[in-house]
């Protein structure tokens, strides 16, 4: 489809028809030209043949007339006069006859008409006269005398006259027709030249008029086309920004729009390709960086020093989604007020913040404007003003189809944010998630080497520190067994040196046993031999057994339980999370009593191990269950720190819960509940 | 003797004829009483051909070898017969003009002038005049 406001016929056609046209006309004109200009000649021509004609007539006329005259002479003398008035009268027939001719002839020409008129009139009268002759002359049939031969003579006198009169005018006839000839034969001679120049002429005119009109014409659409040559050159050389004239509103004019049309689409590719290409860079150059960075710190310094720089950010941030899910801690950011910063070290996952909406529905909030700003999330409108930002993009960090915060980029600019910017962002987005992500991992393999590093610095102080004394006293006993001294070997020594040995070997047989339980439940291969176990009887026995360990810390227990309370479960497990919680008691408050609680929750058994000792703070409380980890505080308890941990996986196996409640200063209560109607479906491995 | 004077007197007689010049006629019927010399020359030379009234002129000459015709030539075209004859044959081939009929004698030429209205000629001039004829008289002389 031609565009619109051009011509929808080709002017190629039209230019052509016009001077097929112009041919035409020409070639018409030239006809007409010659066609009139040989008018006259073809006019003067048909004169000349009349005149000829007529000339013609006369002179037979005239030769008759004397051939008569000469024949009347002889009447005088002659006795044959009938002969020479048959004779006479023959003439004048042919006379007559030829006469009439001439008149024909003579229509067009009133001068000759009139003068044959008039010898047509003298003639009339001579013929007159000389039948009256005849007639006197045959009628009276007599010898003549000579008075009546000069009285013929006198009267063919009288007739001659008229015959003069009519040859006079005949004679007169013949000089005006030849007169009239040549003056013909001389303006035909004279324009003999006409048709060639008529002819001549106006193929000039034609040729002019082709040359010009056609010239111009043709050169304007050569034009036209060497301007689009020109434009597709300089495009095809690279050039973009060239467009070509449109110099006529024809179909070449048609094609070139199209082409300019064609050109700005190009350009167009060629800004988003650009475009894309940088982005590309950019995102490769933002990869490059956090591939250096491997802590959360140097993650964030890439996003806020580097990454914000190159896409241009006037202000940022990221947010951590917290643990419950309801709010987002503010992890750091930058170019907003002061005061923004203040006020919001978190804030929640339903504020009217756009990052907030961004994580709640897990989809990026584009701001294109501050008029948009204003409609959708007014509350911080005013903050970007300050800040002057006029348009924002925030973004969720997702890992693994998990949410686990947002990031936000402001600008001081408004933005279209189209289809390829947006995903431009989120492929950035998800560059910042991967890195944060590979940090997190990073500093938690790094917290894990630490931990395993104090772990393996603990446990072999922790093993080594049983096997010391064992072997000081064996070395001892060796040295004397060497010595051959007996007398310092007595049975009870030996029985000492034996019991402290079997503590010793025993403490190293738990610590072992300890590690063990963790490498098997980290194995998965912590599993639980179910019993019918009456827990309140357990209590007893373990509280029993462990009231001499205790007492050598100046600590008691004090038993409370309300019933018999029995469930399936795994009685070395359980007896050894009682066991493990009644050791930390012993261990973290030494010469306070320690309070054991057992009762049914429900269908839920309680066992409460309360101490009076210092208190766990809130920062430990968490911290406390986890592998390897014990309370930091200034005495040296010793321990591996994987007694609550084991106790934890017990608990948890058997679909329980364990956790502490503490005040610091107030002690600890550690609570174990266990769930006193096992089904297979509850069971669950560590 | 007497017969050389009686030639004499002929002879004398005959010339004193011709001395005694020509006498211009027309046909009766013609209004005009006198005309000039000049008109003469016109008519006979047939430069004016008709007369005032539109009657066809029609001139009348007597032969080369008459002695009216000299005198005419003489006295009224001053010109001589054979300056005449060049003239008619010029008027005859840029014309078509005859030269006017030529009579043989003064009897003839009045019967011819009186046969035709416009007719006029010339005789001597002691010509006895004739039915249908009369002198027509020459201003100046």
């Amino acid at each position: 489809m031609i565009t619109q406001g051009f011509e929808q016929r080709s002017s190629f056609v039209k230019r052509l028809r016009a001077i097929m046209v112009a041919i035409g006309l020409f070639f018409l004109l030239g006809m007409f030209g010659i066609y009139f200009s040989s008018q006259g000649f073809l006019q003067g021509l048909q004169d000349l043949n009349e005149d000829n004609k007529l000339l013609n007539l006369t002179s037979q006329i005239l030769e008759v007339l004397s051939s008569s005259d000469e024949s009347l002479q002889k009447i005088v003398e002659s006795s044959k006069t009938k002969d020479i008035r048959f004779t006479f009268r023959e003439n004048q027939k042919v006379i007559k006859a030829q006469l009439n001719e001439s008149l024909v002839y003579a229509k067009r020409k009133p001068d000759t008409y009139k003068s044959l008129i008039s010898a047509q009139s003298s003639l009339k009268h001579y013929e007159d006269n000389v039948e009256r002759i005849f007639t006197n002359i045959i009628v009276n049939k007599r010898e003549y005398g000579e008075k009546d031969i000069e009285a013929i003579k006198s009267e063919l006198l009288v007739s001659s006259q008229f015959a003069m009169d009519a040859k006079e005018s005949l004679r007169n006839i013949q000089i005006s027709l030849r007169f009239h000839s040549e003056s013909l034969f001389s303006n035909i001679y004279h324009n003999r030249f006409r048709p060639l120049i008529v002819t001549t002429t106006l193929s000039i005119i034609f040729f002019s008029f082709v040359m010009t009109v056609g010239l111009s014409s043709a050169r304007r659409l050569s034009n036209s086309i060497f301007n689009l040559t020109k434009a597709t050159d300089a495009v095809a050389q690279g050039d973009l920004s060239f467009r070509a004239e449109i110099i006529e509103k024809d179909e070449i004019g048609g094609l070139t729009y199209e082409f300019n049309h064609m050109v700005d689409a190009l350009q167009d590719n060629q800004t988003q390709l650009r475009q894309a290409i940088d982005r590309v860079s950019t995102l490769q150059y933002i990869t490059s960086l956090f591939s250096e960075a491997l802590s959360s710190h140097e993650v964030y310094d890439v996003i806020f020093n580097k990454v914000f720089k190159v896409l241009g950010v006037r202000a940022g941030g990221v947010v951590v989604l917290s643990d419950d899910g309801k709010n987002l801690e503010v992890k750091r950011v930058q170019g907003y007020e002061d005061a923004v910063k203040k006020t919001l070290p978190s804030i929640s996952i339903h504020s009217g913040f756009p990052i907030a909406s961004a994580v709640a529905n897990r989809k990026a909030v584009y701001l294109e404007n501050e008029k948009v700003i204003k409609e959708q999330f007014p509350e911080t409108s005013e903050i970007y003003l300050k800040a002057k930002i006029k348009s924002s993009a925030s973004l969720p960090l997702i890992i693994s189809n998990e949410i686990f915060g947002g990031i936000i980029f402001s600008f001081s600019n408004e933005r279209t944010f189209d289809q390829d910017e947006r995903d431009f962002f989120a492929a950035i987005a998800q560059q910042c998630s991967q890195a944060l992500h590979r940090s997190q991992l990073y500093e938690n393999a790094q917290q894990a080497i630490l931990v395993r590093d104090e772990f393996l610095s603990i446990a072999s102080h922790e093993l080594r520190t049983p096997l010391t004394p064992l072997k000081i006293q064996f070395q001892g006993l060796v040295r004397q067994l060497k010595k051959g001294d007996s007398s310092l070997i007595t049975p009870e020594r030996l029985m000492k040196i034996v019991e402290s040995s079997d503590r010793q070997i025993n403490r190293l047989t738990n610590l072992i046993d300890d590690l063990l339980d963790v490498s098997r439940i980290t194995s998965g291969k912590l599993s639980l031999s179910r019993e019918t176990v009456d827990l309140s009887e357990m209590v007893t026995e373990v509280c029993s057994q462990y009231g001499h360990q205790l007492n050598h810390v100046n600590s008691s227990i004090l038993i409370e339980k309300n019933e018999k309370i029995s469930g399936a479960f795994d009685k070395v497990r359980i007896e050894q999370v009682f066991i493990n919680l009644l050791t930390n008691a012993g261990k973290y408050a030494a010469g306070k009593p320690v309070h054991v609680t057992l009762t049914r929750l429900g269908d839920m058994a309680q066992i409460i191990v309360r101490d009076e000792g210092n208190g766990i703070d809130k920062e430990n409380q968490a911290r406390i269950f986890d592998r390897f980890e014990r309370v930091r505080d200034k005495d040296n308890v010793g321990g591996l720190g994987l007694g609550l941990y084991i106790s934890k996986q017990i608990v948890e196996a058997h679909a329980g819960r364990i956790y502490v409640q503490s005040e610091l200063g107030k002690g600890a209560a550690f609570f174990v509940e266990l769930p006193l109607n096992f089904k297979e479906s509850q069971s669950g491995h560590a | 003797m007497k017969y050389l004077i009686i030639f004499l007197f002929y002879f004398t007689a005959i010339n004193a004829r011709a001395e005694t010049g020509v006498m211009i006629i027309v046909n009766e019927a013609n209004s005009l009483t006198e005309i000039s010399e000049d008109q003469v020359a016109d008519f006979f030379l047939k430069k004016t051909k008709t007369w005032p009234d539109g009657t066809t002129l029609r001139f009348f000459d007597r032969d080369d070898d008459s002695s009216e015709r000299q005198i005419f030539l003489r006295d009224y075209l001053h010109k001589t017969a054979r300056e005449m004859e060049i003239f008619w044959i010029g008027q005859k081939l840029y014309t078509g003009l005859s030269a006017p009929t030529q009579i043989k004698n003064d009897m003839t030429m009045a019967a011819l002038v009186s046969r035709f209205p416009g007719a006029i000629g010339y005789v001597s001039a002691d010509f006895p005049g004739g039915k249908g004829v009369k002198r027509i008289a020459i201003k100046g002389n």
